[in-house]
């Protein structure tokens, strides 16, 4: 009798440890989860100049079709500047009035010359005057 | 409706004000930072913030995307988008408001002067009024604000799941440093 008890006892403890360890293991894995990869999550190809005329024309459709999704945007690079973290802030041409400003991930070094057109991937947070993107990439680099 | 007034602000103060008065960034930096009691630092920055300031009425807006804020942790920016700021539903942010006591800053004398800052904060839907202290520093020609100030979660509707309310305090700090150039 004790015995059993005794077995019934292990084998509670045993599949209480086990449930124990997957669940921390689920729950570190989805607490330490990587931010998303902009470099091979299917992305979204439009130019420049459409982007900037879709959020003009219509700002809440425009989200609708690209708000937080990984754009892939070509264009061409009107400014070159800096933000106060540092990173490069690459503005695309867009309309003549708003363009597309992209911030690129701090570990993207380039050499690259306004009037060059790019190809840049990243993430699509909305419309202010501009289109904004974050954590930029050059495509084919 | 809202971006409309807003959008019209930014060009009507660049037009009416004469380009002298009028600074701008669009690489302003917002952070906020929740002081819980849990091991794990809740803090995400913003630096893409569009801000443009009348060095002559004082008049001060900003603009925030609010799906521009980083965090550390994906899981966390996850949350804060999904559940708390409800991003997708209300991607942006704004502040409208002045200086009160403009006419305190010398802009053609480098110095950090301090100010009062009043005007109206949306976030998440909810407009609030809000007030703070800070500064504007002048330096060579150059024009940076900064600020620091406290918000109320639920003052905007955003409710914090009982089961992590001590790892989220009620009470937020945002910091606003932003550095400006002549609107040309």
């Amino acid at each position: 009798m004790s015995l059993l008890k005794n077995k019934a006892v292990k084998w509670g403890l045993l599949s209480a440890l086990v449930i124990l360890v997957t669940g921390s293991f689920v729950g570190y894995k989805m607490y330490t989860k990587p931010h998303r990869d902009v470099q091979h999550i299917k992305a979204i190809p439009v130019a420049a100049t459409k982007l900037v005329a879709d959020y003009e024309a219509n700002e809440a459709h425009a989200d609708s079709t690209y708000l937080d999704k990984v754009l892939e945007v070509a264009g061409e690079i009107t400014e070159i500047t800096q933000n106060q973290k540092g990173e490069s802030v690459i503005a695309l041409d867009g309309t003549g009035i708003g363009t597309v400003r992209c911030t690129m991930e701090s570990s993207v070094q380039h050499d690259i010359k306004t009037g060059a057109s790019v190809i840049i991937r990243g993430i699509c947070t909305g419309y202010l005057t501009d289109v904004i993107m974050v954590r930029g990439l050059f495509q084919g680099k | 409706m809202k971006k409309i007034i807003i959008s019209a602000l930014f060009i009507t103060s660049a037009i009416f004000a004469g380009a002298q008065n009028i600074y701008m960034t669009k690489t302003g930096k917002v952070s906020f930072y929740s002081r819980a009691k849990s091991p794990e630092k809740v803090e995400a920055d913003n630096n893409e913030v569009s801000s443009v300031l009348n060095t002559q009425t004082g008049d001060m807006v900003f603009a925030i995307l609010v799906k521009s804020f980083h965090f550390e942790r994906a899981l966390m920016e996850e949350h804060f988008n999904e559940n708390y700021v409800e991003s997708s539903k209300y991607p942006k942010s704004t502040f409208k408001g002045s200086i009160t006591n403009i006419s305190t800053v010398n802009f053609s004398k480098d110095g950090t002067y301090p100010v009062t800052v009043e005007g109206d904060l949306t976030l998440h839907g909810v407009t609030k009024k809000v007030s703070s202290k800070g500064s504007v520093t002048v330096k060579a020609g150059k024009i940076s604000a900064y600020s620091k100030f406290e918000i109320k979660l639920k003052d905007f509707n955003v409710s914090i799941p009982s089961l992590v309310a001590d790892k989220i305090s009620e009470e937020i700090d945002i910091t606003v440093d932003c550095k400006y150039e002549l609107k040309s």
